[in-house]
């Protein structure tokens, strides 16, 4: 049975360090800039089109 | 689709729907908070099943089953993550969604089921988080829980029935889980549900009110497609918001509760009701020989009461004509919400 | 006031992009879900060996059931003395066995298989005999481990 006096360690060692944490939120970032990109697009197309 | 339409005349809502249109003016920013409140919603739904899998909601198993999954479950530690950080910024966009509203006067005839629905959802949105706090089990979950739960008592009359059947007994204990995690995970969310549903429905029945005074551009912008891609731009900057939240600043959790140990010093309950909180800890013990509890939960019953009547008080906006008094009651309630937390993070 | 509409191929285009960017991001995050739901192999202490108590404390013809790890295991002794001990799950389909003292043999009430005394199968649709278990006695007291 976990101690709870060393629960808090046991969780931060599922937890992965804060390098490859940052790693996976630019990954994250680049996705999310790409959406931003092909969705203003698509707007301005649309909008071109309603005479917006 | 011909298929499809002639089995269940799914044409109709959608050729419907293909017709709305979303007024333009200076103001109309503020309509995206709405579906923004919406994609968090379906976030926490998402992510609070992904926990369900693991979860066990008895005292002898809760802490241990989220440690499980924080230390063991591949990804554990980013779902709570993802389902802990949405949960504070679908209050923040619920309450932001209301408050427009509110100063856009939003409310007024004959949008008044709407803003009955959407009070209503947000305090359940505050059930949720309240009912959710509690699950991990860990020493702030237990003692928050139990200041939150015995804050009903002095209400009159019924003070002592509402503690007993918020705890499923006298005291926090298994039963006080059980019946937490039953309002979490299947009431509250049949409730929201529903109450969600109505709301959307009739905003595409009823179309976004435009405040008073303001002036409309034309041509007004088409749901489908442009407003609905709009939407989803919102949505991918709110979800990068709760990735960096939950990439950055993973949710740890805190010491497994014990019913017997004193509660920890600077213990305070989440940022959404420390205006609550800090509310009780201005008050004396009596106020004009009355117990401050029992004064200020009346006072919370006439606010919630007063909050759902709005569209019927506010003749002035039901006329259609400006209505300042309100608008400066919404901001006298910002400045409380804001002065009140602060205070609670500072003393 | 005329506007020239874009071609009608540019805005479907976009959204043949937007809809392949979205079938490429779904991919990890199906991903992560699905190694998510996957129940985690957990690292458990697993014992060897289990002191059940006194030898003689274990009465004839009737069976005795212990947690051995995560195994249901049963113990029993004959009118000879003999401590046997066996895994009390069926080899058919899991169901846990039940020993009746009337013919001193394990029954399956889920498809009728029958194990004998030695816990070979001998009736019904099981496939192989119980699992055995090895049982000790060190100073009258009672041992069962892994065979």
């Amino acid at each position: 049975m976990v101690d709870s006096l060393k629960s808090t360690g046991d969780v931060l060692a599922g937890i992965p360090d804060a390098g490859t944490r940052t790693a996976a939120l630019v990954i994250c970032g680049f996705v999310m800039a790409v959406f931003v990109v092909l969705l203003y697009l698509r707007i301005k197309a649309s909008d071109e089109r309603a005479g917006l | 689709m011909r298929w499809l339409d002639e089995r269940t005349k799914i044409l109709t809502p959608v050729n419907f729907l293909r017709k709305k249109e979303v007024p333009r003016h200076k103001h109309a920013f503020w309509y995206v908070f709405g579906g923004l409140a919406l994609f968090f919603f379906g976030v926490q739904i998402v992510t609070g099943v992904l926990l369900l899998l693991y979860y066990s909601p008895t005292p002898g198993t809760a802490y241990e089953s989220v440690e499980m999954i924080v230390a063991s479950v591949p990804f554990g530690w980013f779902v709570r993550s993802l389902h802990s950080w949405s949960s504070n910024l679908l209050i923040a966009i619920v309450l932001i969604h209301f408050f427009s509203v509110f100063f856009l006067k939003a409310y007024r005839k004959p949008r008044e089921a709407m803003w009955l629905t959407g009070v209503a959802l947000l305090f359940l949105v505050l059930g949720f988080g309240f009912t959710g706090y509690l699950l991990p089990w860990d020493t702030n979950a237990y003692f928050a829980t139990q200041i939150g739960t015995e804050i009903p008592r002095s209400i009159p009359l019924m003070g002592e029935f509402v503690v007993k059947i918020l705890r499923g007994g006298e005291f926090i204990a298994e039963e006080s889980l059980k019946r937490l995690f039953a309002l979490h995970v299947v009431i509250l969310p049949l409730l929201a549900i529903g109450l969600a549903a109505l709301h959307v429905v009739l905003n595409q029945v009823q179309g976004s009110s435009v405040p008073i005074g303001i002036q409309r551009r034309d041509p007004p912008i088409p749901f489908f497609p442009n407003y609905l891609f709009r939407d989803f731009l919102a949505w991918t900057v709110g979800l990068f918001v709760l990735l960096c939240l939950a990439l950055l600043f993973p949710v740890q959790l805190g010491t497994k509760a014990d019913p017997f140990a004193s509660a920890p010093v600077g213990i305070k309950p989440e940022w959404y009701f420390l205006p609550l909180f800090q509310t009780l800890r201005f008050m004396p013990a009596e106020i004009m020989g009355l117990n401050s509890e029992l004064v200020v939960n009346v006072l919370v019953m006439v606010f919630t009461g007063g909050l759902f009547l709005v569209p019927f008080l506010d003749r002035n906006a039901a006329e259609g004509r400006r209505s300042p008094l309100f608008s400066v009651l919404g901001l006298a309630g910002i400045a409380y919400f804001i002065l009140t937390i602060s205070l609670a993070y500072l003393t | 006031m005329n506007r020239e509409q874009p071609s009608i191929p540019r805005r479907n285009f976009l959204s043949r992009i937007l809809a392949a960017w979205t079938g490429v991001v779904l991919l990890p995050a199906l991903y992560v879900v699905f190694e998510y739901i996957i129940p985690p192999k957990l690292r458990e202490k697993l014992i060897e060996s289990l002191k059940i108590g006194k030898a003689a404390d274990v009465v004839a013809n009737v069976a005795r059931m212990v947690k051995f790890n995560k195994t249901p295991v049963m113990i029993v002794k004959n009118d000879e003395g003999q401590i046997k001990a066996f895994s009390a799950v069926c080899t058919h389909l899991g169901c846990i066995v039940e020993f009746r003292s009337a013919d001193r043999k394990f029954h399956c009430n889920c498809h009728g298989s029958v194990f004998d005394y030695d816990g070979k199968n001998v009736a019904g649709p099981a496939p192989r005999p119980l699992q055995p278990f090895r049982v000790e006695i060190k100073q009258d007291d009672l041992y069962v481990s892994n065979s």
